[in-house]
């Protein structure tokens, strides 16, 4: 069968074609990786929220099921979690009664599940901004000892 | 049986102009991909108060406000004893006398003079406004009513830095913060 001459489309076509069919693949790619890397919540500006966590700075400690807190740093904290071990209370507790510390501010809470407990490590809470608004994380990674 | 080679040579699957339009537009989606995700990564500058920055109490009065009374007064003599102009501090008390952080604050009960005021107070500390703090400079300030009986005074200075996008920013120099063991007289 003799095809000769005969183009299907022009070269321009083709061209064009190729083009939207890249950028097309391209967005299918940057969305689905998008997906699954994780919604970016950021602070600052751009900065990512997990870098403003390595730059917070508590100073603490606990006595009397009082827990005393001070934001030494230049972050602004805006919910606390414990991490208790040692003690029948142990896991991650919420710091009742946290209302968010301002930088340089400091405060103390009633702690009860902190009575006998080897170790207390605080874990801040800050808030960022994100495509879907204003969102909390969690500094998993970052916490502090506090000294008991 | 004979081994039949097809020779492709001459026949293109793509044009070469093609070829570089691909190719430019591979490199320009994977490069605004790896920007906007690294975008985020990238560190900023973290605000901190430059080294050098530095307040002392010079000396201190602490009284009850009028004999038997249960609320006290406290002077204290402020001198900024670093090399740059603080906007600040922060002030908080021990009312305990085994606490180890101050949590009390006291800057609610600072006495902003009436007349030509040169400092306030905020929620959270004391600002300077038309007092120039600057290095070497001494200020009283006085904090009057205090219902609780303190042990100890923590005062961390505080600075405005203009930030890399013009901003003035309020920072706190956690490094320079300075405690006194007060008594009433």
């Amino acid at each position: 069968m003799k095809r000769g001459n005969k183009k299907a489309i022009s070269p321009v076509i083709a061209t064009v074609l190729l083009i939207m069919m890249v950028v097309v693949i391209a967005l299918i790619i940057f969305l689905w990786f998008k997906n699954i890397s994780g919604e970016v919540i950021t602070k600052e500006g751009s900065e990512n929220i997990k870098l403003a966590c390595g730059k917070v700075r508590l100073e603490s400690s606990f006595s009397s099921n009082t827990l005393y807190i001070k934001n030494a740093g230049n972050i602004p904290i805006s919910g606390m979690k414990v991490e208790v071990s040692g003690s029948s209370e142990s896991g991650t507790k919420l710091v009742n009664g946290f209302e968010g510390l301002d930088s340089g501010s400091s405060d103390q809470y009633e702690f009860l599940d902190g009575d006998g407990a080897d170790k207390l490590v605080l874990i801040p809470v800050l808030l960022g901004n994100s495509d879907e608004g204003q969102k909390n994380y969690v500094c998993k990674n970052d916490g502090q000892e506090v000294i008991i | 049986m004979s081994l039949q080679i097809k020779t492709i040579k001459s026949k293109s699957a793509v044009s070469g102009m093609v070829g570089y339009v691909l190719l430019i537009g591979i490199v320009m989606a994977i490069g605004t991909f790896m920007y906007v995700f690294l975008q985020s990564y990238v560190p900023a500058d973290e605000l901190i108060c430059p080294d050098g920055s530095d307040i002392s109490i010079v000396s201190y009065t602490y009284t009850e406000n009028s004999p038997g009374s249960e609320d006290y007064d406290l002077t204290i003599n402020l001198k900024n004893t670093g090399r740059f102009d603080l906007s600040g501090y922060t002030i908080y008390a021990t009312t305990k006398a085994d606490q180890k952080i101050a949590t009390s604050d006291l800057s609610e009960y600072l006495v902003v003079p009436s007349s030509n005021p040169k400092f306030g107070n905020t929620e959270n500390g004391v600002y300077f406004t038309y007092l120039d703090f600057s290095p070497q400079s001494l200020t009283s300030q006085t904090f009057k009513d205090i219902p609780d009986e303190i042990f100890s005074i923590d005062i961390t200075p505080e600075m405005t830095i203009e930030t890399d996008d013009n901003r003035i920013k309020r920072v706190v120099c956690g490094n320079s913060g300075v405690s006194q063991v007060v008594e009433h007289i």
